[in-house]
């Protein structure tokens, strides 16, 4: 358990906060706005922002993915709570329906990652590219948000 | 081990916090304001789709439309905002109709359709455009001689006897009677072309009587 760390979630926290709070300005601001629903496709785009910050700037050292699991469920519960985009039991379910699809895709990032490292392109071994080796993580990040679009109006 | 789990565990939980913290500062301190820019953009729609009406009065419902969920009198008409099960979700809609019972203006005002698909009725100007001015009882007709499409709350639309737009494919809507109510409907959207149809009947049928039985007629929509 020594030196884990769990930035991932603060990330996930910070990243679901900010759209949280566009979604209380714009509903205030601007009432004609007709938003996207927050379904699948919108816990996947936050979920993949806050790994991609985890990717980037997180340590290299793997948190407890029980714990992990357990704050996105949280996370997903209590924030859209706050705002007032749901209220009561569908708050639970939009946090294990959230928490779930986080701990999903942190394990498929985790994968992506080890790929990315040893990849011959973007590796860091010789003929590596450092371009590839930055873009690669964003643009599986597109692709998984793209594919989640499938899933837009089942399940929140 | 325990202290070595709980302090890093802490940063995450001070976040979701503290952000909690921000989001129900904001959600209940700004209720007011919120309250205040919801109401004067209602009016401003409702003044939109009601040309000549500036102030408007809510009435009671009374009839049997299911659809319908409030009733504005206006100076010349009526503003009638009304729900229906669309593709992804409920739609509604604000539809000013005058006294004749003629639709002045329509506005989607909520939706929960396919992104760049069934949203494109929020914003085609054509599509909405072709109600203006009519009082028809419209019906959706898809391009295909007999087809089925199935709406989000699982209701299964048939049509037979479609009529096909030979230029563009796209869906047409005709009134009930076949008079010249014809209407291109959204191509690919047909769902959704159907429940702003929906919404726009039961707007027109309010003010011209036809959603209540006859004694009540007199006394709502005139």
């Amino acid at each position: 358990m020594k030196n884990k760390t769990f930035f991932v979630n603060t990330a996930l926290a910070a990243t679901l906060g900010v759209a949280m709070l566009a979604f209380v300005i714009a509903r205030v601001f601007l009432p004609a706005l007709i938003l996207p629903e927050f379904g699948v496709p919108g816990v996947v785009i936050v979920s993949v922002i806050a790994l991609l910050l985890e990717y980037y700037f997180g340590p290299d050292k793997k948190p407890c993915i029980i714990c992990v699991a357990l704050l996105a469920i949280l996370t997903f519960a209590v924030l859209p709570l706050a705002a007032g985009y749901v209220a009561g039991m569908e708050a639970v379910k939009y946090g294990v329906v959230g928490g779930l699809i986080f701990t999903f895709l942190s394990f498929v990032f985790a994968s992506i990652k080890d790929r990315i490292t040893s990849g011959v392109a973007t590796g860091n071994g010789e003929g590596s590219c450092k371009v590839a080796r930055f873009l690669a993580p964003i643009l599986t990040a597109i692709g998984i948000v793209l594919a989640s679009q499938a899933m837009a109006g089942i399940w929140l | 081990m325990k202290k070595d789990l709980l302090t890093p565990i802490l940063s995450p939980i001070i976040t979701i916090l503290a952000a909690a913290v921000v989001l129900l500062a904001a959600n209940f301190g700004l209720k007011g304001v919120e309250a205040k820019n919801a109401s004067n953009q209602r009016l401003y729609l409702m003044q939109t789709v009601l040309p000549g009406s500036y102030v408007f009065t809510e009435e009671a419902y009374t009839g049997e439309d299911a659809n319908i969920v409030s009733v504005h009198k206006g100076d010349t008409g009526y503003v009638v905002e009304a729900t229906t099960y669309s593709y992804g979700g409920y739609l509604t809609m604000l539809v000013g109709v005058d006294n004749s019972g003629k639709v002045n203006g329509v506005v989607i005002t909520d939706m929960n359709d396919t992104q760049g698909i069934g949203t494109r009725a929020l914003n085609d100007v054509p599509f909405l455009a072709q109600f203006i001015w009519k009082d028809g009882n419209f019906v959706v007709e898809t391009a295909s001689s007999h087809s089925e499409e199935t709406a989000a709350d699982g209701t299964v639309e048939e049509s037979t006897d479609a009529v096909t737009s030979a230029t563009s494919g796209a869906t047409t809507v005709v009134a009930e009677d076949g008079s010249s109510n014809d209407v291109d409907g959204i191509s690919g959207a047909t769902v959704t072309s159907k429940a702003v149809v929906r919404c726009i009947n039961s707007a027109v049928n309010f003010v011209t009587g036809a959603d209540v039985d006859a004694t009540s007629t007199a006394t709502v929509g005139g």
